[in-house]
């Protein structure tokens, strides 16, 4: 068991070196993500035309911490480069050796992606607080420290999902030489059903109800709603169990398609 | 003139044989943006069910907006995108060669070597709905009105291909150009924005620093409330100096061109 972990340990590690040079590409890229919120921040101030109004009973602060708290997320908890990176692996014949060796290439690629995470975190925390601390009139913190630690749940179980769907989408490697395209259609369906381009809870409450049942709330809008302390316990419970039961589905999906896959994989290079 | 405009036909000829030798890729791609600019629109959808105008702005009018955005966003992808992705990587394999030893301007070989057929149809699709915007609207713009619509247009596109040279030739003096050209991407939600939501400092910067407001903005009030003139020609004044600084720019990194291999 320890044997096993600790291989595992070492991939972090590993990850952790071959990360670290892209940590300029990092900065560059939190940098320019700035300026998206920049005109979510002016796009919202002219919607709330009277400050004191509220849109979808969000008032003006609270909609910008949506966004704000938004940014913390996907730094966190947002795969990178994983899935074209898993696709590009399967595409040039770079899983041959795990069909070898003792390692399974689900934890393995698993363990580079917390690699990847708290690399990307450590580099562009800085920039990301500064503007957190900027914009410190805008945002709600949670007043408890249950909160925080639900939240943190919520987090953690957001960065598996999201790990998970960016997997189960890189395995269309194996049948398809480009994958880019519909990974990209997928990202949009995730970005208007997971609540990334505004509170889902502003959609028709019919339609809302109907992308909790989907998969990707729960990568975004469930644990920002749970930051906010937007939903009451009852329907906390039931958030926790669907991001539950949606991480168990897409990994057994992953280890599904991953089996199929391998079936029919040709193993091109050397 | 008439050479180049031969040139660029020929190679638009090449461009799109190439593409549909990858059929089901070209529609895919074709799908992607749209699905992002049915995302846009879906948002504008959701803000108008809560209140009645953004700066100003109704929703058709904000449809127009959009609209205009997308055709000129994709404008200038099917002209300029492609080729100023590759620069970088040309520069640092030296490919560049083949684009220098021909008998025509650089610049224009640089530029107008691959065009994207796909982002021809979504511009078409941006236009469509900005079409369907006006005739909400009730307008029923005069031909000259139409033809003035046109050159702010014009005057986008150009807007982003000056600006985005600027930005590719950095790759002269930096190896890792790709990450800046990537980064232009989130510029583009900047002119999807009605230009009085921005206040102060940003205002100003995003109007005469990297001029997003003037991209869309200028062309959909000329088209739904009509523009000043004096607006329009410094517009036009503005995009025609960035563009001789951006072909001058371009010569003077040229300059540092080392090639590669042997």
């Amino acid at each position: 068991m320890t044997a096993g972990v600790s291989k595992y340990l070492h991939v972090i590690a590993i990850g952790f070196q071959n990360t670290f040079v892209y940590r300029w590409n990092f900065l560059v890229r939190v940098l320019f993500s700035l300026i998206p919120l920049m005109g979510t921040f002016y796009l919202w101030g002219a919607v709330f035309s009277d400050p004191s109004a509220t849109v979808g009973g969000y008032a003006f602060r609270e909609m910008i911490s949506y966004f704000l708290t938004l940014v913390l997320l996907d730094s966190l908890a947002s795969p990178t480069e994983d899935d074209f990176q898993i696709a590009g692996e399967i595409r040039d014949g770079l899983i041959n050796q795990f069909l070898l060796k003792p390692m399974d290439y689900l934890a393995y690629r698993f363990s580079l992606f917390w690699s990847y995470r708290l690399i990307y975190t450590a580099t562009t925390i800085l920039p990301v607080l500064a503007v957190l601390w900027f914009m410190r009139d805008y945002l709600v913190l949670p007043g408890s420290a249950a909160v925080w630690i639900a939240a943190l749940l919520a987090t953690l179980l957001s960065a598996a999902l999201q790990f998970l769907m960016a997997y189960c989408s890189a395995m269309m490697a194996f049948w398809i030489l480009d994958v880019s395209a519909p990974i990209f259609i997928i990202y949009s369906i995730e970005y208007l059903a997971g609540g990334h381009m505004f509170p889902l809870d502003l959609l028709p409450p019919s339609l809302c109800r109907l992308m909790m049942l989907t998969p990707f709330p729960y990568e975004y809008w469930f644990p920002l709603g749970v930051f906010l302390q937007r939903m009451p316990a009852e329907e906390m419970a039931r958030g926790f169990g669907m991001q539950f039961l949606w991480c168990l589905l897409f990994l057994g999906l992953a280890r599904w398609l991953w089996s199929r896959g391998i079936r029919h994989y040709t193993a091109v290079g050397g | 003139m008439s050479r180049y405009l031969k040139l660029a036909a020929a190679l638009f000829r090449y461009s799109l044989t190439r593409e549909l030798m990858f059929k089901a890729n070209f529609i895919l791609w074709i799908l992607v943006e749209l699905a992002w600019f049915g995302i846009q629109l879906s948002l504008v959808e959701v803000i108008f069910a809560h209140v009645r105008e953004i700066a100003g702005w109704n929703k058709y009018e904000m449809i127009l907006l959009i609209g205009v955005s997308h055709a000129i966003q994709q404008l200038f992808q099917f002209i300029f995108m492609v080729n100023c992705i590759e620069l970088p990587d040309n520069v640092r394999t030296g490919r560049l060669d083949f684009a220098l030893l021909q008998p025509a301007n650089s610049q224009f070989l640089v530029s107008v070597r691959k065009f994207d057929p796909g982002a021809l149809i979504n511009s078409s699709i941006g236009l469509a709905f900005a079409a369907y915007a006006v005739w909400n609207l009730n307008l029923r713009p005069t031909v000259f009105q139409l033809a003035l619509f046109a050159a702010l247009i014009l005057n986008g596109i150009m807007i982003h291909y000056a600006l985005m040279l600027m930005i590719v030739t950095l790759s002269f003096w930096i190896v890792r150009a790709q990450g800046l050209v990537y980064g232009y991407y989130n510029l583009f939600q900047i002119t999807r924005i009605p230009k009085d939501a921005f206040k102060g400092a940003v205002k100003l910067f995003f109007t005469f620093g990297l001029p997003m407001l003037i991209v869309a903005n200028y062309p959909a009030e000329a088209l739904a409330r009509g523009l000043r003139w004096d607006d329009i020609l410094w517009a036009t004044a503005l995009t025609i100096a960035m563009l001789f600084l951006a072909s001058r720019w371009f010569r003077f990194g040229l300059r540092f061109y080392t090639s590669a291999s042997s």
